[in-house]
């Protein structure tokens, strides 16, 4: 299972997010990690229609993460949330006219993936609509620490 | 008294008879009952055989009564009292006049006339006249046949010669129509097995069904030959179709492998093929890639096959195309360390360097072999067919996995592989849970790890191990006490795991030159250990011993390693050092005294001191005597103590 870390990395000033982006890698490769291949979390919204009186429509969101590439999560606004099979999203298309897909809000991170020891530590752009708006480093590990407090205070010299 | 002729003929053939003959003889059957009638003027006197004497008067009548009451009627006898095997023939001359007095008699008497005719056909043609014959039947059922010439037979049998002949006659007509009744079966059944030999198209349809799978789609009837019913995956659909065989002359005799039904394949699928696998053991030149397309069977007229043979070959040509699909996808998709290389119909890979195997796809469409000259002519034994077999198994074990209850039944929106992937969505499976379940090893690397290939590998490296001793033969160590190097050198797909006697393993790739500088290094260790263990037979004392020593020049190739033994009494002392690169170095040690000339020194002034070691002086250990190193030591060890 495993415990997982995210935050959000501010931007160096002076630097672009790219250029931050691959400091961060330096200092990983300079730690002694690995790279380990590439990742990709997405995230979709979708807008129930059909909604009675003026209550703001209820949104949906559908995402993937290539951590569980067979894998799809979808979240509904304040409601359930549920964990399917890649099917999930032809079964969206089907219900087109119940959810229309908000294609301008779809939030992407791209990225690579560092191995370091028991650690694997994904630093991706995040991106919206083909601009970069910031940077998250996820830091995800295969033990559970002890105590309630998950930060991992190694990692903090980094940023 | 006379009467007119017309008078007595009205009374009956006796009359008629005693008017023409003056005496009758009448014979009976079996016992001769004579009546003499002596016709008079007035009377008639009837004589009996018996000698008795009966006057009759003229009377007709009286006549009649006599000669019933005497129950001797002319023609008239008990029949069934006769011995059958008697006969006897009255001789009468009897004229057409003749029989119709019997014909009168016989109404008098009460017989029935059978048969009556004036003109009798058979028997000899009479000049006076035409014969004449009657057959009369009594009330009893006895018969009498009165003819012209006929003597007259007072057959005992001829009730039963009627009955046997009418038997013999209804038999032959019954025996007719059981006749032509078995003719007619016997007939129809020739024609059966006439029509079963001639294999019509609905007795063939039925056997070609009973193998294969047919549908009938309109009016066509079409069929599957394909392993998709088995658990294949390749996409190409294999239907044949089945035709009627009708272009064949009746009258003229059938062909002896004449078939009324044909299959037509697909034109992709036909001729034969097979799967090459082969090893060469140098790398052959660029420019053959591709050329490969030698066929080592003879091709058989394809349009003269029957149509299980046409089906077979196609299916067989299927599978190769299949396996070949499957092992060149392989090929380029799946990243290892050996390359491979695919081109055209052949696939390439080096599991170990001078090693080349070889995957081809050898399809011949039974046509007319283009002009292209193969690069050589192929040798026999190029060819596994160990691995081919093994190919095919293989492919055959994965169309079974597909089948097995682990993947089948399915819905139809799961992927194809195993059941539990299917809760890989909803479980959200990490890659390496996703890994784990999916098959691990392709085809292609499955081939490679065959049996056949360790056998070539380990062929490879022990004839490469043998020239290896070859080279080093002047460093060859024969042990005096009779131990040698043992290694143990565990050849595996990737590496060789090297495992010493004294328990150290140490991993090698499979480069040659690795495991050649290791088994140097490995060599020049062996003859410091060969130095300390001579030491011990020769009652030599080990100063130090060193495995690896720091000092000297830096060996490219492993660690020199160095001995030093001092000899039983002290006074000399053998210094070996020994590197794979930098060879032997033997030095000996001499006591002080033996040295001449030795600086005069003056602390140290005892004599005692002169028994020391002193100085070094390197031996020239090329020049020394002995075979190799153990025994140049040994007479090295042997010249140094003095004898008692």
């Amino acid at each position: 299972m495993g415990v997982t870390c995210v935050c959000q990395v501010p931007v160096v000033e002076g630097k672009s997010v790219q250029q931050t982006v691959d400091l961060l890698h330096k200092k990983l490769e300079q730690l002694g990690a690995v790279k380990h291949g590439s990742f990709c979390v997405d995230c979709e919204t979708y807008q129930s229609t059909g909604n009675a009186g003026g209550q703001p429509s209820k949104l949906l969101y559908v995402m993937h993460n290539s951590e569980v590439p067979l894998s799809c999560m979808a979240l509904f606004e304040g409601g359930p949330c549920l964990t399917a099979d890649t099917n999930f999203d032809v079964l969206m298309v089907k219900l087109k006219s119940h959810f229309q897909n908000a294609k301008g809000h779809k939030v992407e991170c791209r990225g690579s993936r560092y191995r370091y020891c028991d650690f694997l530590i994904k630093v991706g752009t995040v991106i919206m609509s083909s601009s970069a708006r910031g940077i998250s480093v996820e830091v995800w590990s295969e033990w559970k620490l002890a105590g309630n407090d998950t930060r991992f205070s190694v990692f903090f010299p980094l940023f | 008294m006379s009467r007119s002729a017309s008078e007595w003929t009205s009374w009956g053939g006796v009359l008629c008879f005693v008017r023409h003959l003056s005496h009758i003889t009448i014979l009976s059957v079996f016992r001769s009952i004579q009546l003499q009638l002596n016709i008079g003027v007035e009377q008639i006197r009837v004589v009996h055989r018996d000698g008795r004497v009966v006057t009759l008067s003229h009377q007709e009548q009286e006549l009649q009564d006599f000669l019933l009451s005497q129950v001797y009627l002319l023609f008239l006898f008990p029949l069934w009292s006769l011995d059958p095997s008697v006969l006897y023939a009255a001789s009468f001359q009897m004229s057409q006049h003749q029989v119709h007095a019997v014909q009168q008699l016989a109404k008098v008497m009460g017989w029935h006339v059978l048969s009556f005719s004036n003109h009798v056909g058979l028997g000899p043609v009479e000049s006076i006249g035409n014969a004449s014959a009657i057959t009369v039947a009594s009330p009893n059922g006895e018969y009498l046949q009165v003819s012209h010439w006929f003597p007259l037979m007072f057959h005992p049998q001829t009730q039963q010669v009627f009955q046997l002949i009418s038997k013999k006659k209804s038999l032959a007509t019954a025996a007719q129509l059981l006749l032509k009744g078995a003719e007619k079966l016997s007939k129809s059944v020739a024609e059966n097995q006439e029509n079963r030999r001639q294999r019509d198209f609905n007795s063939e349809l039925l056997r070609l069904r009973s193998q294969w799978k047919l549908r009938k789609v309109g009016d066509k009837i079409l069929g599957d030959l394909s392993y998709r019913s088995a658990g294949s995956l390749f996409p190409h659909p294999g239907t044949f179709e089945v035709i009627k065989n009708t272009d064949i002359d009746l009258d003229k005799k059938l062909p002896e492998d004449y078939c009324p039904l044909d299959v037509q394949i697909p034109s992709d699928l036909e001729g034969s093929a097979y799967i090459k696998v082969s090893i060469q053991k140098q790398a052959p030149d660029i420019g053959d890639l591709g050329t490969v397309n030698l066929f080592r069977r003879p091709q058989k007229n394809k349009a003269a096959q029957p149509w299980h043979i046409k089906l077979e070959a196609a299916q067989n040509v299927l599978l190769c195309k299949e396996i070949f699909a499957q092992l060149s996808r392989e090929a380029v998709q799946i990243k290892s360390q050996i390359p491979h290389i695919v081109v055209k119909n052949q696939i390439i890979s080096q599991p170990f360097p001078g090693l080349q195997l070889s995957i081809s796809l050898c399809h011949s469409t039974g046509e007319k072999k283009s002009n292209r000259a193969s690069p050589e002519k192929p040798k026999p034994d190029d060819h596994l067919h160990v691995l081919e077999h093994n190919l095919h198994q293989m492919m055959r074990e994965f169309h079974k996995q597909q089948l097995s209850s682990v993947v089948m039944p399915h819905p139809a929106s799961a992927p194809f592989g195993h059941k539990r992937l299917r809760l890989a969505g909803p479980m959200a499976y990490d890659k390496a849970e996703i890994a784990n379940l999916q098959q691990n090893e392709g085809l292609l690397e499955k081939i490679i790890k065959q049996k056949e290939i360790f056998d070539q590998k380990e062929l490879f490296c022990c004839t490469n191990i043998d020239q290896q001793a070859g080279k080093l033969a002047a460093n060859c160590v024969f042990s005096h006490a009779g131990r040698s190097i043992q290694l143990q050198l565990n050849i595996g797909v990737e590496q060789i795991r090297v495992v010493h006697r004294d328990g150290r393993v140490v991993t090698l790739s499979h480069q040659e030159q690795e495991l050649q500088d290791f088994l140097l290094s490995q060599m020049s260790q062996h003859q410091v250990h060969a130095v300390q263990q001579l030491a011990k037979v020769m009652g030599w004392h080990v100063l130090s011993f060193s495995n690896h020593v720091g000092l000297g020049p830096v060996e490219s190739i492993g660690n020199a390693s160095a001995i030093t033994v001092a000899s039983p009494n002290g006074e000399y002392a053998i210094s070996v050092r020994n590197g794979p690169e930098s060879g032997c170095k033997v030095l000996v040690q001499f006591p002080r005294s033996q040295i001449k000339d030795l600086p005069k020194s003056d602390v140290v002034q005892d004599t005692k001191w002169s028994q020391l070691r002193g100085p070094y002086k390197e031996v020239n250990w090329s020049k020394m005597e002995g075979r190799n190193f153990v025994y140049k030591m040994e007479l090295l060890m042997a010249a140094l103590t003095p004898c008692p």
